[in-house]
């Protein structure tokens, strides 16, 4: 039974972490690991993430005379995969990014949205644990990779150009990722990062339990922007729903966080762009004969520290798509 | 293959398309400073003449905003007004109102207060639509 799907699971943590870092703290989820390594075989993914932001406590209405506040931030990621053996795979992911904001020019808010391409990944998972019985399983894998500076980051050249009250500075921007209030929002970063990550599955019968945590090493990029480093972990429990030959339907509960220091410009800190948050909400994973995978997943923010932040994410969408070929 | 893909495009749509385009704020601005001139009289919160007064709540029919290290306060008033609104001035030591006539329609209304000896909020000048206004308040009290 779980074998085939045991070993998508597996590919789904191993590469669902290198995917959320795709997408900085927002954590896109690649389905094409869903199943599994396959040697000498592609994959093709297309994963999106809609985040919806509100105000936090310390943000009142009419507060800002002028600025922007994001109201949703969208990631659609494409990627494509290479299985080199049952054990090593390779990925390209290069995200496209919608976001739409509140234009605010003395006290009156006008909603626009802008879009361009983010910073591409290139990553490799290595699955060195793969233990698999009838009864039960457990499976663990690293990844590894590089963000690349592929990303337009004109939003950092403004952050850092701005003049004037630091509060209309700080309402400019929009992290990269899910939080904003007081974060340079831009699609890309302009800087070479580093990323290591690790997953575990394990399976006794039809329930699993599935974890990754991730931690990316930024450094300094355009405009002398330097983000600071990132962690993003999950832990979901769940139980196999459906089960035949042909398909699997998996639905587990997930709780997640993403957590940051404050950046810093040009050697200094910069307030309100710290952040840590912590989800949770269900999530639905499902094959379909031996080439399609796929994920569906909603999240609510329960907690985390506002830390200065006037805009902090609120519910989190998450859809992915894998086709093998 | 091709009914998985066009169920997960067209949710892909959906979330695309949540957040559309818009304006909010369409109804009349009512926006102005607040300044401090002679009226301090809190040990605590004593702002020097001429300094703008920060952290104070402005708030007018159901609209209200907090006053920024600018003394900068605004808000947009939606639907047709009445020709009086009382405008409430809270915070720092003050606690104030004063009544204020809006032109029939007008879109852009700025007010500079003032924070007066005996701890009324005066109003020093006003514009509307970029027009200086002479008789420009009803009346005032603290």
């Amino acid at each position: 039974m779980g074998k085939s799907f045991l070993s998508l699971l597996a590919a789904l943590l191993l590469t669902t972490s290198s995917v959320a870092l795709a997408c900085e703290p927002c954590a896109l989820f690649n389905a094409a690991m869903l199943r599994g390594h396959s040697a000498g075989n592609f994959t093709f993914s297309i994963s999106e993430q809609f985040t919806e932001f509100d105000r936090s406590e310390e943000l009142e209405e009419n507060s800002i005379r002028d600025g922007e506040l994001v109201r949703s931030y969208s990631t659609t990621q494409f990627a494509l995969g290479y299985d080199i053996s049952e054990s090593w795979g390779v990925q390209a992911t290069l995200p496209f990014i919608v976001r739409h904001f509140d234009e605010i020019k003395r006290y009156r808010a006008d909603t626009k949205e802008d879009a361009g391409i983010g910073d591409m990944y290139v990553t490799a998972s290595y699955l060195p644990l793969n233990i698999k019985n009838v009864e039960w399983s457990l499976l663990g894998g690293v990844i590894g990779g590089l963000k690349l500076p592929t990303g337009d980051t004109g939003v950092l050249g403004d952050v850092s150009r701005e003049e004037g009250p630091e509060e209309r500075r700080l309402f400019k921007h929009h992290p990269v990722g899910s939080s904003t209030g007081g974060r340079a929002l831009t699609f890309g970063s302009g800087s070479l990062d580093y990323l290591v990550g690790i997953n575990v599955l394990g399976r006794y019968q039809k329930t699993l339990i599935l974890a990754d945590a991730q931690y990316t090493f930024r450094t300094e990029g355009d405009y002398d922007y330097e983000f600071a480093d990132d962690l993003l972990w999950s832990i979901a429990a769940g139980y196999y729903i459906f089960l035949e030959d042909e398909s699997t339907v998996a639905v587990t509960a997930a709780i997640s966080g993403d957590h940051k220091e404050q950046d810093e410009l040009a050697g200094a800190d910069v307030p309100g762009s710290q952040f840590s948050n912590i989800y949770v909400g269900p999530q639905l994973l499902f094959t379909l004969n031996d080439r399609i995978s796929g994920l569906a997943a909603v999240e609510f923010r329960t907690g985390g520290s506002d830390q200065g932040s006037f805009i902090v994410p609120d519910v989190r969408y998450n859809l992915s798509l894998s086709y093998l070929f | 293959m091709a009914k998985v893909l066009k169920t997960f495009l067209a949710a892909l749509l959906l979330l695309q398309t949540a957040c559309g385009g818009g304006s909010s704020g369409n109804g009349t601005l009512i926006e102005g400073t607040l300044t401090e001139a002679g009226g301090a009289a809190h040990r605590v919160f004593r702002h020097s003449e001429g300094e703008r007064i920060d952290g104070v709540r402005v708030c007018a029919i159901d609209q209200c905003s907090t006053t920024d290290d600018q003394g900068q306060w605004g808000f947009v008033l939606d639907g047709i007004l009445p020709q009086e609104i009382l405008l409430t001035i809270e915070g720092h030591g003050i606690d104030a109102s004063a009544v204020i006539e809006i032109p029939n329609g007008a879109s852009d209304v700025f007010l500079d207060l003032q924070h007066v000896e005996g701890g009324a909020v005066e109003v020093g000048h006003m514009t509307v639509d970029g027009a200086e206004v002479g008789d420009h308040s009803g009346h005032h009290h603290g």
